[in-house]
């Protein structure tokens, strides 16, 4: 009867409106529970619109047959069809039917229910909602199996990324980056500077990000062929939508300040131990050290090179657009303080992005951002030989020594030892440090619909990156005294082109769908640096602006490569009855890196994915809702060694005739292999993708296997080959892990509470490298062998010796197992003779532990009530080591530096310690042992932010926005962790993949505090 | 037509930019061994690299390998392999050549080797390519002697070091070219004296003269040594004449002259390794003073950064007569700072120090001498009392030069080491013997000379070092082992 009713009304609005050419639509919009505020109500094409009121109604003028298109963020658009006044009750679904989600793989898209590889999918919100800096800090936690290393503290420095593991020794293990298709040569940072390179992640704006993929197996990073190793992740970024233009502005302050310092001795206690260290070794006491009592508690240097430190980030975009012709528009601009003393980093960036359709058939688009950045940092992780980052002087600096001395002037350099550091406050203060970024990251494309089912693209990609390194360091600081005063420049200049042309088809036969595309790609990566420095300054003034002032020039070099890469590729999508799905691809790629006789490689990969649920047998049962079973296999590759390794090159060479004529000469370097090749990696990988009730609960599970073959080694060769050794494709590792991401809907009424878990386990052994020894790292500390690559082990593991406590008065120092320098006495530390052959020396080095987490987990809980927004996300890694280089000096016990606290506890007679050694000024031997190698779990509480959106309270004004919202934010405000350094999320040596999980004087993380808005109309 | 246009658009776009050369790579900022090998600037060049090889190497500045021979291990190994000088560095590797404890996995052998072969291949690279090269005939033959000189010189380490080892004269460019069996100690011999033969004869007089190159002279004195380890006595003597006669090394009149840095690449000096710290600021020059000189002096405006890390035995200090000239230069025992009172310490080996020019020590000028005549006058003695099977007149006359010289303290001549006379065929080989023990310290020459004499066991075993334990077998060093594990070609020396 009601019915009849509304039908009636209905034709007499339509009989209303056949007189005139202005309808009025009026309604509710609505989302399953309640009305949304603030949701668009445009007519499409025009930028007549208005926006929903605090009870989720509108009321709007259009003309007859007009199209309104009704959109709200987190929800799908709907248009209707206007042909009469009416009043809309129009309900929104939420954008987030996961199986329906389209999810980028390389070189197109599917829906998720039909993918059949391992693909991780990060969404804009999720990245957005933490306020990073940096897309790699965005995916951290968020993709199971891919764990994100942050290097340095430093604001802009380089994070690390492993996908299921790390399958190189000699080339890299950072996954391949695709931003809006162009594949960016990562890793084209210099650093002329010491200190933290740059992020080369930074040419891409977080807030710019529409969504992040994450192809982790095989079967899907097969597509990249020779690249696809380490995994890839795709970016893509926001492109406008027809509509009503959207203005979003973002503006958010921080402060961030050290999470800890770490505990050291005050100047009475330094002065108290190094009495003990002298009095033990039977030399005469210090002067320094006369009169403990006096000395007092003295100068924490630490507080004197830390500071709390602001952070600044706007963000302004905007986006829409007509039928055919869409735009965006955005550009960002972030100012960070560093928590250490004249440290920063700030950047701006411009995007472009358009798309438009200039014949029926035909489009064109473009995206296209610049990006300029500046990194300024004091010294810090530039240990190498010695310690010389200003962090390491700030905890071995005597704190007895004043800021300023009785003339006025800052203390210079400390003087518990030779030889001796700077002081720290000046370092920081004086040191010019700079590294200045200019990247553009382009590409154009045309597309042509052929057909319905056939189209052709072609996109030309270009990324640009300036990089200008300058440093320099005044005569009137320690570090300036040698050389008398110092300044260097480097700069690099990096151009990389890509051209892709694809040919896609998408045909249905019946219950038959086939798609797939055909490709050829081109991509040449040139590279040039200058680096120039000189010394000896009589004036400060200029610094690095002015290097011609220093009177010597110590370097001169410059260089180039090039390296281009041809592509043919292609794959096959084919899809039974919505029930059987496999993917066939397959790449050709020609590499100018390889050998002469091995140019091109073959990668191919297949998958299959079962839809388990869309038969029979499950349709009715039904709590579950949904499950795919998946299987694939790739074969993919990394040639991540330098261009030019297989020729034989030559080397520069220098000698003197007489004491004045300099000889330069050409001898040979590197042996030509005309054999090297692609190292390959074969993955299996076996997945699963279930949902139960309703979907309420989703969990991607995958279990894989990789085996790595080919892998290059740098293999010694016998010395009357005339080289120590040269690289051949000759070693195998392999990785298997398991991974889990569990999404749950926990509450879906007013309170919403959505749950993401995701955990990824990996194991990794290295299974030969063709070799007797193991390779060594570079040393640090003097001390080879603190890593090295065995096999039978992971890579990245930690060698050295066990202790085994410290020699009681009780004990007969002679009796015990000692090295052959020196002898033992009580109180010194003793080591396991793992071979018991009554000695200490190489024989009995052990592993001790590796830089891998065994286990890496994020879980985020978001909860949703009326206007307020509460997420917590908490991320940690479990069963990684840290070497803690930081203790070799915090734990000297000999009075030459400073020491934390626990030298407190050192071995004294009346202090029977069995962990901490005795004071002595005696040499001790200089080896890793599990003393300092640490546990670096962590449990994380990465990010809490709440918001609070105000529209539903100015709506009630008049005034109508799509959001204001206002936030507050803590990022790392909760760490759980045993490792004693200042942050377990610490890397050393980030670029170096042989040196990984070590800290020494390294930029400390910190904690950030920040309130921010997000306003969008 | 729109149907075949499609296809035929594909195939354009797939294959018309295909293009062949695309993935060729052409580096443009180093040079590869495909482009160069080219004009007379590469020859030169290619020559020139083995001097950096002989001097520094190329491995970095903190790696264990750095330095050529003549950085420091030719003149400190085969002084600690003997009675000369002891070492105190806390390393393994030094001390068990000083105890002839050592194995096949000295590290310091290992290195000697690496260098050795290094150096040869780079030469064998210069007598190969530069050979091909169309330029100035007589410069380039220059060029080859040079590298067949340096070559020569290798193997003659090589030679008296390991014995037998691999003969390789060509540039390996297949690695199984490598992994040849020892060639017989004779053979290794014979390829020497072509290479110097061959170098005498095309070593130019205008060309590259000099200032550490080889030069016909160099050839002859490095010949008369090759030949009396050879036991071709008189071919040594031939040779040695024939630079003596020449009279273009003529001796400084005082020791001590040698090392003065004016006196570089002149008089005696027939042929030295060329340093240059001026030039090459750092970390370059030899380890002269940062070896040998003692530590602590920095503080009283002495050398800086000594370690004094090879020390002369009591035994060597006691074998010299108290007032020979060289022992009083040789050895440095007390400083005088600027103001204060003298300081005292253990006697070091200061004979490479000037200590006018470079009173800080540590970075040096100063060239590592490899022939000079002094040595050739003792080599002719040698051979002729081995000749005449006792000394002659020339022989006599040979040995008296040098002990005259010793005598010379710059001003006046000592009534110290009188004039050698009436001695047997033992007694004088037993004299020359102790003659080049006091003119050559720390130059590279007593393990050698020991062994050639047949004296290495008595005389280290009575020398008073410490724990020192000389065997028979010690005439030869081990072949590296890690040589021996990617060689399997490659036998042992007896006794290792």
């Amino acid at each position: 009867m009601l019915k009849c009713f509304f039908s009636f009304l209905l034709s007499l609005c339509l009989i209303g409106s056949a007189y005139s050419q202005t309808l009025t639509v009026s309604g509710i919009v609505k989302d399953l529970q309640e009305p949304l505020i603030g949701a668009m109500v445009i007519v499409d094409g025009t930028s007549n619109g208005v926006v929903t009121d605090i009870n989720g109604k509108f009321s709007l003028q259009v003309e007859m047959s007009a199209t309104i298109l009704v959109s709200f963020i987190g929800y799908q658009s709907k248009e209707f069809k206007i042909t009469s006044s009416q009043n809309l009750n129009i309900i929104l679904e939420s954008a987030y039917d996961e199986l329906e989600e389209v999810v980028v793989i390389g070189y197109g898209s599917v829906k998720k229910s039909d993918l059949t590889g391992s693909v991780s999918s990060i969404k804009a919100e999720d990245l957005v909602r933490t306020a990073v800096s940096s897309i790699d800090q965005g995916i951290q936690g968020k993709a199971a199996g891919v764990v994100v290393s942050m290097g340095s503290g430093q604001p802009g420095a380089r994070s690390s990324t492993r996908i299921r593991g790390s399958t190189s020794i000699l080339g890299s293990n950072e996954p391949l980056y695709v931003i809006d298709g162009v594949i960016i040569a990562t890793g084209n940072s210099i650093s002329a500077v010491t200190g933290p390179s740059i992020n080369p992640l930074e040419s891409i704006n977080p807030a710019d990000v529409e969504s992040i993929e994450v192809l982790k197996d095989a079967s899907a990073t097969a597509i990249y062929g020779a690249r696809g190793a380490n995994g890839v992740i795709l970016v893509t970024t926001k492109r406008g939508k027809s509509g009503k233009a959207e203005v979003n502005i973002g503006y958010s302050q921080s402060w961030q300040e050290l999470r800890r310092e770490i505990p050291l001795l005050n100047a009475g206690e330094l002065a108290i131990l190094g009495n003990e260290a002298a009095d033990n070794a039977g030399v005469p006491r210090r002067l320094i050290y006369a009169s403990p009592t006096n000395l007092g508690v003295g100068i924490n240097w630490q507080d004197e090179i830390f500071d709390i430190a602001p952070m600044t980030n706007l963000q302004v975009s905007t986006r829409g657009g007509k039928e055919g012709s869409t735009f965006s528009i955005s550009g960002g601009f972030l100012d960070q303080q560093g928590i250490l003393l004249n440290s920063s980093y700030s950047r701006g960036n411009v995007r472009i992005n358009l798309d438009r359709q200039i014949y029926s058939k035909l489009s064109v688009g473009t995206s296209t951002n610049l990006t300029r950045s500046k990194l300024s940092g004091t010294v810090t992780d530039s240990e190498g030989a010695i310690p010389s980052s200003v962090t390491s002087w700030a905890l071995s600096f005597n704190p007895g020594l004043p800021l300023v001395n009785a003339n006025g002037d800052p203390t210079f350099e400390n003087n518990t030892a030779q030889p001796s550091v700077g002081n720290p406050v000046q370092d920081a203060l004086k040191t010019q440090q700079a590294t200045i970024s200019t990247r553009l990251l382009g590409n154009i494309f045309l597309k042509w619909d052929i057909y319905d089912w056939m189209s052709l693209k072609t996109s030309v990609g270009t990324e640009v990156a300036f990089i200008d390194s300058k440093s320099f360091i005044p005569n009137d600081i320690f570090r300036g005294q040698a050389s008398n005063g110092q300044a260097a420049l480097g700069e690099s200049q990096s151009i990389n082109q890509l051209w892709e042309t694809t040919l896609s088809l998408n045909k249905t036969f019946g219950i038959h769908a086939l798609s797939g595309f055909l490709g050829y790609t081109m991509q040449k990566l040139e590279n040039e640096f200058i680096f120039l420095a000189t010394s000896d300054f009589d004036d400060n003034r200029l610094g690095y602006n002015a290097v011609q002032a220093g009177k010597l020039k110590t370097l001169v070099v410059n260089g180039s490569s090039a390296e281009q890469l041809q592509s043919f590729l292609g794959r096959i999508n084919y899809n039974l009855k919505e029930k059987y799905i496999m993917t066939a691809s397959a790449r050709v790629d020609g590499s100018s890196k390889f050998g002469a006789g091995n140019k091109y490689g073959f990668f191919p990969s297949v998958a299959m994915a079962w839809r388990v649920k869309e038969e029979a047998f499950l349709k009715n049962v039904e709590f579950v809702s949904d499950l795919k079973v998946r299987a694939g296999f790739g074969a993919v590759g990394n040639q991540g060694h330098s261009p030019y390794s297989s020729l034989g090159l030559l080397e520069t060479t220098e000698a003197y005739f007489g004491e004045n004529i300099i000889a330069k000469g050409s001898g040979q370097s590197n042996r030509e292999n005309t054999a090297l090749r692609w190292e390959t990696t074969n993955q299996y990988d076996v997945g699963v993708d279930v949902g139960f009730f309703e979907n309420r609960i989703l969990l991607t599970a995958d279990i894989y296997y990789k085996k790595t073959t080919n892998l290059l080694i740098n293999a010694p060769l016998p010395y009357t080959s005339g080289f120590k050794e040269g690289t051949f494709n000759v070693g195998t590792m392999k990785n298997q892990g398991f991974e889990l991401a569990i999404n749950t809907f926990n509450l879906t009424r007013k309170l919403d509470w959505k749950t993401t878990v995701t955990m990824g386990w990996n194991r990794n052994e290295v299974l030969n490298i063709n070799r007797d020894e193991g390779i060594f790292a570079e040393s640090l500390l003097g001390i080879s062998g603190w890593t090295s690559v065995e096999e039978g082990k992971p890579l990245n593991s930690f060698y050295g010796y066990k202790t085994a406590g410290i020699v009681q008065s009780s004990e007969d120092p002679t009796t015990i197992p000692h090295f052959a320098s020196g002898n033992l006495r009580h109180g010194d530390r003793k080591y396991v003779d793992q071979n018991e052959d009554g000695l200490i020396n190489a024989d009995d080095i052990v592993l001790l532990g590796n830089a891998h987490p065994d286990f890496s987990f994020g879980v985020n809980n978001t909860l949703n009530y009326k206007s307020f927004s509460l997420s917590v996300f908490v991320q940690g890694v479990m069963g990684n080591q840290i070497v803690n280089f930081n203790r070799f000096g915090l734990e000297s016990f000999n009075g030459t530096q400073n020491n934390s606290r626990e030298a407190l506890k050192r071995w004294t007679p009346e202090n029977p310690s069995n962990t901490f050694p005795r004071a002595t000024l005696e040499a001790r031997p200089n080896i890793l042992s599990d003393h300092q190698v640490e546990d670096g779990s962590y449990l994380r509480v990465k990010d809490i932010t709440l918001s609070f959106d105000f529209r539903r309270l100015l709506a009630s004004k008049n005034l109508k926005v799509g959001m204001f919202q206002l936030f507050v934010s803590g990022k790392n405000l909760i760490t759980v962790t045993n490792y004693s350094g200042y942050d377990p999320e610490i890397n050393r040596f980030i670029s170096d993949a042989l040196r990984f999980g070590a800290d020494f004087g390294s930029y400390p993380s910190a904690k950030i505090y920040t309130t921010g808005l997000n306003i969008t109309f | 037509m729109k149907t075949r246009l499609i296809p035929s658009l594909v195939l354009l776009g797939i294959f018309q930019f295909t293009s062949c050369d695309f993935l060729d790579e052409v580096p443009i900022a180093v040079i590869n061994t495909e482009t160069f090998y080219q004009t007379e600037d590469d020859a030169i060049a290619a020559t020139n690299s083995l001097y950096e090889y002989l001097t520094v190497g190329t491995e970095g500045i903190f790696d264990t390998g750095f330095g050529g021979i003549f950085f420091n291990d030719y003149w400190v190994i085969k002084d600690i392999l003997s009675d000369n000088c002891l070492t105190n560095i806390a390393s393994d590797e030094y001390a068990t050549l000083n105890e002839f404890s050592f194995n096949a996995n000295n590290v310091r052998l290992e290195l000697y080797w690496q260098d050795l072969y290094k150096v040869i291949h780079n030469a064998n690279v210069v007598v190969g390519r530069v050979s091909q090269i169309d330029m100035n005939e007589s410069r380039r033959d220059h060029l080859v002697a040079e590298a067949r000189f340096i070559r020569a010189m290798m193997y003659f380490e090589a030679v008296r070091m390991f014995g037998d080892v691999p003969l390789i004269l060509a540039e390996t460019l297949d690695i199984n070219d490598a992994l040849i069996p020892r060639t017989p100690s004779g053979n290794i011999y014979n390829a020497i004296v072509k290479d110097l033969e061959w170098a005498r004869d095309h070593l130019s007089t205008t060309f590259r003269v000099g200032l550490g190159r080889p030069t016909p002279m160099a050839c002859h004195a490095l010949l008369s040594k090759v030949y009396l380890e050879m036991g071709e006595y008189q071919k040594a003597a031939d040779a040695a004449q024939i630079l003596i006669g020449a009279g273009k090394h003529p001796l400084f009149p005082y020791y001590g002259d040698l090392w003065q840095l004016e006196n570089a690449n002149s008089g005696e000096i027939i042929m030295a390794i060329n340093y240059s710290g001026t030039l090459s600021q750092g970390f370059k020059p030899n380890q002269y003073h940062v070896r040998l000189l003692p530590s602590g002096l920095a503080q009283y405006g002495g050398p800086e950064n000594g370690w004094g890390w090879e020390r002369p035995t009591e035994n060597l200090l006691n074998s010299f007569d108290p007032q020979d000239q060289r022992k009083a230069h040789s050895f440095f025992t007390s400083f005088v700072p600027s103001s204060g009172s003298t300081v005292f310490f253990e006697p070091h080996i200061g004979k490479f120090w000037d200590r006018e020019d470079e009173p800080r020590g540590n970075n040096t000028d100063m060239d590592v001498i490899y022939l000079r005549t002094a040595d050739i006058l003792l080599v002719y003695a040698e051979a002729l009392n081995e000749i005449n099977n006792g000394p002659n007149a020339v022989a006599y006359d040979m040995i008296n030069q040098v002990r005259e010289r010793a005598r010379y303290n710059g001003t006046t001549y000592l009534d110290i080491l009188p004039d050698l006379t009436g001695l047997n065929y033992l007694q004088f080989k037993d004299a020359v013997l102790e003659e080049r023990r006091w003119e050559l310290v720390m130059e590279g020459q007593r393990y050698h000379d020991l062994v050639r004499h047949g004296k290495l066991v008595e005389k280290v075993n009575t020398s008073g070092k410490a724990n020192v334990n000389a065997q028979p077998y010690h005439v030869l060093l081990p072949i590296p082992q890690r040589e021996r594990n990617l060689n399997s070609n490659l036998s042992q020396n007896t006794g290792y």
